[in-house]
Formats: C-alpha cells, structure tokens, sequence
C-alpha cells in the first residue's frame, strides 16, 4: 500500500489538490486523507500490486509528497 | 504580485524583484538536483525520499529506476518558472499553473531545509530568507487555490 506522511512543507490545499488530480478522489474524500495526514502524521491513501503502488510512489515523489510503500499499515 | 484567474489559467502581476527573486531560486533548485554536493543531505532526502523505509536495498533499487526521471521532472518544471517569470504580468495556462505550483514545492523544501524546518511547528529565525519562504507560501497557496477554483 501507499502510505503518505505528513510534512511541515507542504500546503494543506497542495496536498488535497494532489490527492484530486493524480488520484481522482472527490474533494471529500481528498480532504478526509488530507486531514488524516495532517493529525495521525500519515494516511494509506491507495492499494494495489507492487508495481501500480510504486508507480503512484514516483508520481508523490514528483509533486514533493513524502510516500513510501509498505505491505501492511504502519 | 497580484493574481487573478484567468479563462485557462492565471494572471500574476510581479514586481521586478519578485520576479528575479524567483528566477534565482529556480536556477539554484535544478542547481542542487543536478549537483547534489551543492547541498545537505535534508534536502535531497526530502526531494527524493526513500520509498521503503526500513529497507535500504528496495529503496535503493526504486531509485535507481525512478530517479533520473524525477530529477528531469523537477529540472523542467524549476525551468517552467525560470522560463516565464517576469517583471509586469505573466499568463499561464493551466499546464503551467500545474508545473509553477509543483516547482514551488520543490523550491520551498530547498528553502524550508536551510530554515532549518524539520517538522510542524518549526518557526524560523525571522530575517529575509524567512520572509521569502512565507511570500512563496503565499504564492502557492494562492496558486492552488485558483486552480481548484475555490
């Protein structure tokens, strides 16, 4: 799974635009992972097969979102 | 600076010295990610974050196939603001609006790592290269919010 963490960088409404345009989440839901983000420290915000999730690990790494991959929720 | 949206985009009004201030920036950015001894280490860890924490050899095999792309990536999109930034008023459309807004992260993370900010909360020193962190924060933030229309 994709894990993202949270930063003391990045913008609130970057990080829920991020999750809108690459991602396709409604605002809600965008902002939901956003705020998990922000308070936990950390939100799972996509699954999948190793290849798909690292791909979408590139794709954070671009925007400037610290991601990183693990198998299991930390 | 004055930013209004625009049909496709928006329209910033700069100042000659903001316009230069982020051009600087923008060289030094694709400096550092081509040059990585230009810089500490914070940096470049924040810029391109080990993808499996806890797990040197995946890290470092995800990076040996996605790194050279995210640094051309980033080059390109520090060169889109290099490229157009000006005195007076700039339109961008909104493919620009998209590569300003994801250079500016990469530009603010050089800026906020020599602030010495590490984690929420970490107030910088007051003095210039603080104020210019806040100003393009607010850039960003502005930017942003055009795009999503709010």
């Amino acid at each position: 799974m994709l894990i993202v963490w949270n930063d003391p960088i990045n913008l609130m409404n970057y990080v829920v635009h991020v999750f809108r345009s690459y991602f396709g989440y409604p605002r809600e839901e965008a902002e939901r992972l956003m705020l998990l983000v922000h308070h936990k420290g950390h939100a799972v915000v996509a699954s999948g097969p190793r290849e798909e999730v690292e791909r979408h690990a590139q794709a954070m790494h671009d925007y400037g979102l610290q991601a990183t991959i693990a198998r299991d929720a930390p | 600076m004055r930013i209004a949206a625009a049909p496709d985009g928006v329209r910033i009004e700069f100042a000659a010295e903001e316009a230069g201030l982020l051009t600087v920036l923008a060289h030094q950015f694709v400096d550092v990610v081509r040059d990585p001894e230009l810089d500490d280490a914070p940096l470049l860890a924040s810029l391109f974050p080990d993808a499996y924490r806890g797990d040197a050899e995946a890290s470092a095999e995800f990076s040996r196939y996605t790194r050279d792309e995210l640094e051309e990536r980033k080059i390109a999109a520090a060169e889109r603001i290099s490229g157009t930034a000006r005195e007076g008023l700039v339109v961008l459309d909104a493919d620009e609006v998209e590569a300003w807004v994801r250079a500016l992260t990469g530009i603010r993370t050089m800026v906020g790592t020599r602030l010495g900010i590490r984690e929420d909360g970490d107030e910088p020193d007051a003095g210039p290269l603080a104020e210019i962190y806040g100003w393009l924060g607010e850039l960003q933030w502005v930017l942003v919010d055009t795009m999503e229309g709010a």
